[in-house]
């Protein structure tokens, strides 16, 4: 991370590569650099020229001036807990108001994001984990790359998704698969791409986002964890390099796909699941902005879907035997 | 709304042009972009998706799916229009 000056400000600068993209990151308030490139640590840092993506960060005490909300016609496409993504389809753009005190501009055809944010040590979570993911994920769905909510791990090339929602258990399960040897590709999201021999699996290793209930399952990574008791973040984060030997699976061709949900009892179970039950749990995936990258990010989720066994997981108590259980159906 | 009379027999729909689609075996799952509501269809909703082109009217969409599943016209053109009165309830398809 570089600080360098700027006309009156001083601004700090990050780049990572995403998949051969350049992923940059400007900011006046260094912090903000600090926690993306303490998050992206998995991937490569970079300095490449030519076309990728930034993301321009801003103090503002007012961002509702220093962001105005974009003119034209809009819908919402996405709720946060303080505010919808609104797309103006006329200018391309989406645009969020959150809570008042932080404004996010994207701009597809540009390749960039802007931030304007009130400064407080609380929003630095925020602004460096949801709102840059929310951006993240529209800007690269528009160069090829499709997200999906998602869990990651692998084995001999092949991935195993767990898919869900915040607390589904997601992290849980990719520690217990990591000790068990399989390569990561992601604790949160993972991104796909077609091509023409089939869908591949990117990997998206940024941190992995543990409470300090499944710490506690894990003894062994106790002092392993990092930003314990950083304001703003809710979670305890822990880098892949941390763990002892994991490898990034880069790029993987898709085997099975996870629906995980937590149980109470010891055993864990696993349940075939329709191609069409599938589908609909990662339909919301697509944000539904521009039509063609849109349909094309559903046309990704339902070739995974096609070439994925699809299951749902109720996970037991006992975590070897579900990380066990998993990496059989992988090994099938 | 659609019924299954001799004059809506003869109207033709197409897809909304809105509306992202795609086919995975036998069904389909529809989104919505103007709502964000979503819809899967079964083999038969498919099938029929995928015939109302706009120059198919509904009796002769209801005479293939019927030929296509072993099914009696007059019983499928019934369930299409009731189907077809749905999605247009949707806005995921436009009469022509």
């Amino acid at each position: 991370v570089s600080v360098t000056p700027s006309g009156a400000t001083s601004i700090a600068r990050f780049a990572a590569d995403f998949h051969g993209l350049p992923v940059r990151v400007e900011a006046d308030w260094p912090d903000v650099v600090d926690a993306l490139a303490e998050r992206l640590r998995g991937l490569e840092a970079t300095s490449a020229d030519g076309p990728g993506l930034t993301f321009q960060y801003r103090l503002a005490n007012d961002p509702g001036k220093a962001l105005p909300y974009p003119v034209g016609q809009a819908r919402p496409v996405y709720e946060t807990p303080h505010g919808q993504v609104h797309y103006f389809n006329g200018g391309d753009t989406l645009f969020l108001d959150y809570g008042g005190f932080a404004r996010l501009l994207i701009e597809p055809l540009s390749g960039k994001a802007q931030i304007v944010f009130r400064p407080d040590t609380e929003a630095l979570w925020l602004i460096s984990h949801p709102l840059f993911t929310l951006a993240l994920v529209e800007l690269l769905k528009r160069r090829g790359f499709y997200s999906i909510h998602a869990a990651g791990l692998a084995r001999g090339g092949k991935s195993l998704l767990l898919a869900g929602t915040s607390g589904a258990g997601k992290s849980t399960l990719t520690v217990a698969l990591l000790e068990r040897g399989l390569d990561l590709l992601g604790d949160d999201m993972a991104f796909l791409r077609c091509e023409p021999e089939g869908v591949r699996v990117l990997a998206f290793p940024d941190e992995i986002d543990i409470t300090p209930h499944t710490l506690g399952m894990f003894p062994r990574l106790q002092t392993r964890v990092s930003n314990v008791g950083r304001p703003g973040w809710r979670k305890l984060q822990l880098h892949a390099h941390n763990l002892g030997t994991p490898k990034v699976a880069w790029e993987s061709e898709p085997k099975v796909l996870v629906f995980p949900t937590i149980g109470d009892c010891e055993d864990s179970s696993l349940e075939a699941l329709s191609c069409r039950e599938a589908l609909l749990e990662l339909a919301p995936n697509v944000l539904l902005t521009e039509p063609a990258s849109s349909q094309a990010h559903l046309s990704a989720l339902t070739a995974l879907i096609s070439s994925s066994d699809c299951y749902r997981l109720l996970t037991g108590t006992n975590l070897d035997a579900a990380a066990q259980l998993l990496d059989a159906a992988l090994q099938d | 709304v659609l019924n299954s009379g001799p004059r809506d027999s003869q109207l033709r729909v197409r897809p909304n042009p809105e509306i992202l689609a795609t086919q995975l075996a036998e069904d389909s799952v529809l989104l919505n972009p103007a709502d964000g509501n979503y819809y899967s269809l079964d083999g038969v909703g498919s099938r029929a998706w995928e015939l109302c082109n706009g120059t198919r009217t509904l009796a002769e969409i209801a005479e293939i799916v019927g030929a296509e599943f072993g099914a009696d016209p007059i019983t499928v053109m019934a369930d299409l229009a009731e189907l077809f009165a749905d999605m247009a309830d949707a806005k995921l398809i436009q009469t022509v």
